[in-house]
């Protein structure tokens, strides 16, 4: 899961199967609150699902700057490469 | 338990005859009262807080006794203060068929938020309310003893949020929370609801008390500055509806973010088959 297409991948298919998101909404310059309408404790189940899926902690800091869905892609992205 | 609107307290009763819209003369003891309105909550408040509210909170007892004392406490002023909006004209709330609401323990209670005193109103009909404050306001000197001798939430995000509301739920408080967010636009029904409300229910295995609050016309809404009291008094009528059994959304099946969003939805659905549109400003109802 190191390339940032899989990475999409991997999130819209969490959009759409946890958070009832339509998947032609999702690009990467979607916003996660306004275009997508995710609310503050939907973050944080994204969060722990996110973990789940790629067996890496996140600092809850690391999330906190995001705002897009390309925004998660570099956060994960960064996380693989540690 | 049904939603179905059945028993509706506010359409099987005759509704409330609209009050005389004042002009002239007439609005200038209205405009004194209202803002005498102002005047006495803030100094209550001050004056509480630095009186009979740190006694209540340092009298012996347990945490919980202390913070059900304090509880109270709010619960008779604004009491106090519902009549004193009554007897100034500002607003006539009708709460006949509350029992529900004071007997209540341990929910979440939601409410459509058309004014300023709305909140006021519901812990006047509930001895044991809490309520989720913005962090803004717990810096704020005044207000600090008062919020935390009340057991109130703060909002510290959601994950810590939601461990706060299991708590003070757990403590048979009632949670409040308007899912408007703020005060209902004039013109419209309601604001689209947030989801806060339907996620604390679900994540905290808690049931929803409705309570709708049809008023009959537009005042003390957030369109209109606080120095301009209502010229024509608002009837505001309080119906309770029936409990969401949060045992209704399984999230065995689904995940929780999904069953809040269909919660939210039905939500929604109630209010929108409820609540009629807030009037737009008029100044056809003279009389």
């Amino acid at each position: 899961m190191q390339n940032r297409d899989q990475i999409l991948e991997m999130l819209t298919q969490i959009l759409v199967d946890e958070f009832e998101i339509e998947a032609e909404d999702i690009s990467l310059d979607a916003s996660l609150y306004e275009s997508l309408d995710l609310d503050s404790i939907d973050a944080v189940d994204l969060v722990i699902k996110l973990q789940q899926m790629t067996g890496k902690k996140i600092q809850p800091e690391q999330f906190k700057t995001v705002r897009t869905v390309e925004d998660v892609v570099n956060a994960i992205e960064g996380l693989m490469k540690d | 338990m049904s939603q179905t609107p059945e028993n509706s307290h506010y359409h099987g009763q005759a509704k409330p005859k609209p009050f005389p819209y004042l002009t002239g003369i007439a609005y200038i003891p209205r405009w004194i009262g209202g803002v005498m309105c102002y005047v006495v909550f803030g100094l209550g408040g001050l004056l509480s807080s630095l009186t009979v509210l740190p006694v209540l909170r340092f009298w012996p007892g347990s945490k919980q006794r202390r913070i059900a004392r304090v509880q109270k406490a709010v619960h008779i002023m604004f009491k106090g203060f519902v009549w004193m909006l009554s007897f100034t004209g500002l607003i006539k709330v009708h709460s006949q068929h509350t029992q529900a609401l004071t007997n209540a323990k341990g929910v979440i209670v939601i409410a459509n938020h058309p004014t300023l005193i709305d909140v006021v109103v519901l812990i006047s009909l509930m001895p044991n309310a809490g309520c989720i404050v913005k962090q803004a306001l717990w810096r704020n000197p005044f207000m600090r003893g008062v919020l935390s001798s009340a057991g109130y939430i703060p909002n510290r995000g959601a994950d810590l949020l939601l461990t706060d509301c299991q708590q003070v739920l757990n403590r048979q408080t009632n949670l409040i929370i308007f899912p408007e967010g703020t005060r209902t636009v004039v013109g419209t029904k309601f604001n689209p609801f947030a989801r806060g409300a339907a996620n604390i229910a679900i994540r905290t295995h808690t049931d929803i008390l409705p309570v709708m609050l049809h008023v009959d016309v537009a005042g003390l809404t957030k369109q209109q500055p606080w120095y301009e009291p209502p010229r024509q008094t608002v009837n505001m009528s309080v119906e309770i509806g029936a409990a969401f059994d949060h045992l209704r959304y399984d999230t065995s099946q689904s995940s929780d973010a999904k069953m809040a969003r269909v919660l939210t939805r039905e939500l929604e659905q109630l209010y929108s088959q409820q609540i009629t549109a807030l009037p737009p400003f008029s100044v056809t109802t003279k009389t």
